[in-house]
């Protein structure tokens, strides 16, 4: 099944792509050589996404449910990692700290709550999405196939602007291009991945994709690491003394320490309470989310659902456990130039590179001439963007950086679009308009969806770029989608594989309750700035207020399916569904 | 051949079993996700690997490792449960 496998035009493209780099970089002009690297990382893909290409409906769906193990980790961790885990997590702990550690924990352990008890029963299930499963637990009734595909379309969309928004960026960063047209850029080569093979495509260019991006991560990490003298014996272990000296500099500049606890806003919350919450919300969420879901109806077999969650996370951590000390690096790079003379300061090459960007800015708030940590602000994405430069790296680390953003990217896009061209075709078209569509249409409808959402989210990928508030409330959303998926999907999805009990009554109403409970805490403390719910003095945030909500949902849909005659009200269909879902075939 | 009741107390054994089984996999699961946070303040004043507090280490390192651990170890023995009861190879 693998298509690295024999002679391949994706082998021949990779050395062929690797000379001409090379020889444009011999000539001197550096500038086209990155270009010329970034563009031509998409090229592998398209070749990845045609030699996969396929006319089966099956593989268009789910990739012919043939995936392995370490396959599907792959895509699961590149379908997972978006180009904000590449560029801005480990400026966001470079920024916050301790206290911005739940990103880390709480976006990985939800694969423990994956594997245990989701990720097998939902393959075990032999339906074709999240929102066919919810119907056909909910005794068939065709209402909440209609929310879950609305829940879908909403998540997965905010989400593909999101990313969308930063293939714009990453374009326009390191090839000076206007970020709207690397956004349409972007949702363009999406359709080709996609409209080719479906998942069957999308899933072998995600695996692509993953081990690009890891390896560029690495190599930016190591070569920095290397400098920074943290081989001891190695990085992950070899950082106490460099985050000693950088703290003792923070305290002698009168600042918290950077590992000292709970001093910091986190999701609008404050406090160990709020810190352990937020955590517990992404990790409920994860399991909520439907791209998520979707990748678990690709594999072989319930075994490989078991074993691929593991690699799946093995190859996260490979990018989550180097963001923490990507983070300290970055922090020490920065600590090197508080104190100096502010004009010393402006002649350091890196700073001279970055300030026209607005990603670094220096402003002498005290007028001494001298800069202090508050006169030198940066963005977060710096750490990962301007890393190459602040450790006097060669140029080609800079363009490995930029291929590996645009991979995380790119990967995420593609699979959320797959998961909405998937949910408007089988839960939509074929649903409710037109049942009896032979296999044939049936594809080319898919096409036709793929390259209606690409197009449609390309505009709204643009219109984030050019219109601050829009791009807020697009952030905001993708930041709520934690909380919405732990209010209203986690605790259903849960309860209906292990409870026969729960029937369509207590579905709805654990669904409209968590919703009913998060919904207006996440939009009075995060949109109109009501003070928060404070809780022995530490401030409950909107993540942390999900698993509340989520708590409302298990509690209320137990107790109304219980008085609705709980296992009784369910037709035989659905309990055999439900029993179906116990055993491996 | 084997008859239709003894293959329905072949499934009952089994579902009986990843239950028992899913209950210690997420108790285990809470130790990595919420335990070894709890003493963040206690645990600060403690540095290894000349330098690294340990509260910043749990998070940062020690508990997805244990994660990832308790997926293969569950993968294992569910692959093991799946030989025994429902004998598959």
């Amino acid at each position: 099944m693998g298509f690295l496998s024999g002679r391949n035009p994706a082998i021949y493209f990779i050395i062929l792509y690797i000379v001409v780099v090379a020889g444009i970089a011999f000539t001197g002009n550096i500038f086209v050589a990155s270009a010329v690297g970034v563009f031509g990382s998409l090229f592998l893909y398209v070749i990845v996404a045609l030699l996969m290409r396929t006319q089966v409906t099956k593989d268009f769906y789910v990739a012919g449910r043939s995936i392995g193990a370490i396959p599907i980790g792959s895509s699961i961790a590149s379908n997972w990692m978006s180009g904000a885990s590449f560029v801005s997590m480990a400026g966001a702990i470079a920024v916050l700290g301790y206290d911005s550690m739940p990103y880390i924990t709480g976006w990985t352990l939800g694969y423990c709550i994956a594997a245990f008890m989701i990720a097998p029963f939902i393959r075990r299930s032999a339906t074709y999405t999240v929102p066919e499963f919810v119907e056909k637990r909910a005794a068939n009734w065709s209402i909440a196939r209609a929310i879950a595909v609305l829940m879908l379309f909403i998540v997965s969309f905010t989400y593909l602007v999101a990313q969308l928004v930063a293939t714009g960026v990453i374009i326009g960063r390191f090839l000076g291009l206007p970020a709207v047209l690397g956004a349409f850029l972007g949702s363009a080569i999406v359709i080709l991945f996609a409209g080719t093979g479906g998942w069957r495509s999308v899933v072998w260019v995600q695996v692509t994709q993953y081990w690009i991006l890891i390896t560029a991560y690495w190599i930016a990490f190591l070569t920095a690491a290397y400098v920074a003298g943290i081989f001891k014996p190695w990085p992950h272990f070899g950082y106490g003394e460099l985050l000693s000296q950088l703290e003792s500099k923070e305290i002698s500049f009168g600042l918290t320490a950077f590992t000292e606890p709970f001093t910091k806003v986190f999701g609008g919350g404050t406090g160990e309470i709020n810190w352990i919450l937020s955590a517990l919300c992404l990790m409920l969420g994860t399991v909520g989310l439907p791209h998520v879901l979707s990748q678990f109806y690709l594999v072989r077999d319930v075994k490989t659902a078991r074993y691929g969650v593991g690699w799946g996370l093995t190859f996260i951590a490979l990018l989550y456990l180097t963001a923490p000390v990507y983070a300290i690096l970055a922090r020490s790079a920065f600590s090197s130039a508080w104190g100096m003379p502010i004009d010393q300061v402006k002649q350091l090459p890196w700073i001279q590179k970055w300030i026209p960007t607005g990603l670094i800015k220096i402003t002498d708030l005290n007028g001494d001439g001298i800069l202090q940590p508050a006169e030198l602000s940066f963005h977060k994405d710096i750490v990962v963007v301007g890393m190459p430069d602040m450790f006097g790296l060669p140029w080609f680390i800079a363009m490995i950086v930029a291929i590996g953003g645009l991979a995380a990217a790119l990967s995420t896009a593609n699979g959320l679009l797959m998961v909405m061209t998937v949910g408007a075709t089988r839960d939509i078209y074929k649903r409710f308009i037109n049942p009896n569509v032979s296999e044939r249409k049936e594809i080319w409808v898919g096409r036709a969806m793929l390259v209606i959402l690409a197009i449609v989210s390309g505009f709204a990928g643009a219109r984030a770029l050019l219109d601050p508030t829009f791009s807020k409330y697009v952030a905001l959303l993708v930041g709520w989608a934690f909380v919405f998926a732990t209010a209203s999907f986690t605790p259903i999805i849960i309860l209906g594989i292990f409870w026969k009990g729960l029937n369509k009554y207590g579905t709805v109403a654990g669904m409209v309750a968590g919703m009913g409970v998060a919904l207006p805490y996440v939009l009075s403390v995060g949109l109109f700035g009501v003070p928060p719910i404070v809780f022995f003095g530490h401030k409950i945030g909107t993540l942390a207020w999900g698993v509340v909500a989520f708590f409302v949902n298990l509690i209320t849909a137990t107790i109304v399916s219980i008085a609705t005659k709980g296992e009784k009200a369910n037709p035989p269909e659905t309990i055999e569904f439900v029993e179906s879902l116990k055993v491996p075939e | 051949m084997v008859g239709e009741k003894e293959l329905v107390d072949v499934y009952e054994r089994y579902w009986n079993r990843l239950k028992k089984i899913t209950v210690i996999w997420m108790l285990a699961w809470t130790v990595p996700a919420i335990i070894l946070e709890l003493p963040a303040n206690y645990l600060k004043n403690y540095k290894i690997l000349s330098g690294i507090p340990l509260h910043w280490f749990m998070a940062a390192f020690v508990s997805i490792v244990i994660g990832i651990a308790l997926i293969f170890l569950y993968a294992y023995v569910m692959e093991k449960t799946d030989r025994e009861i429902l004998g598959k190879s």
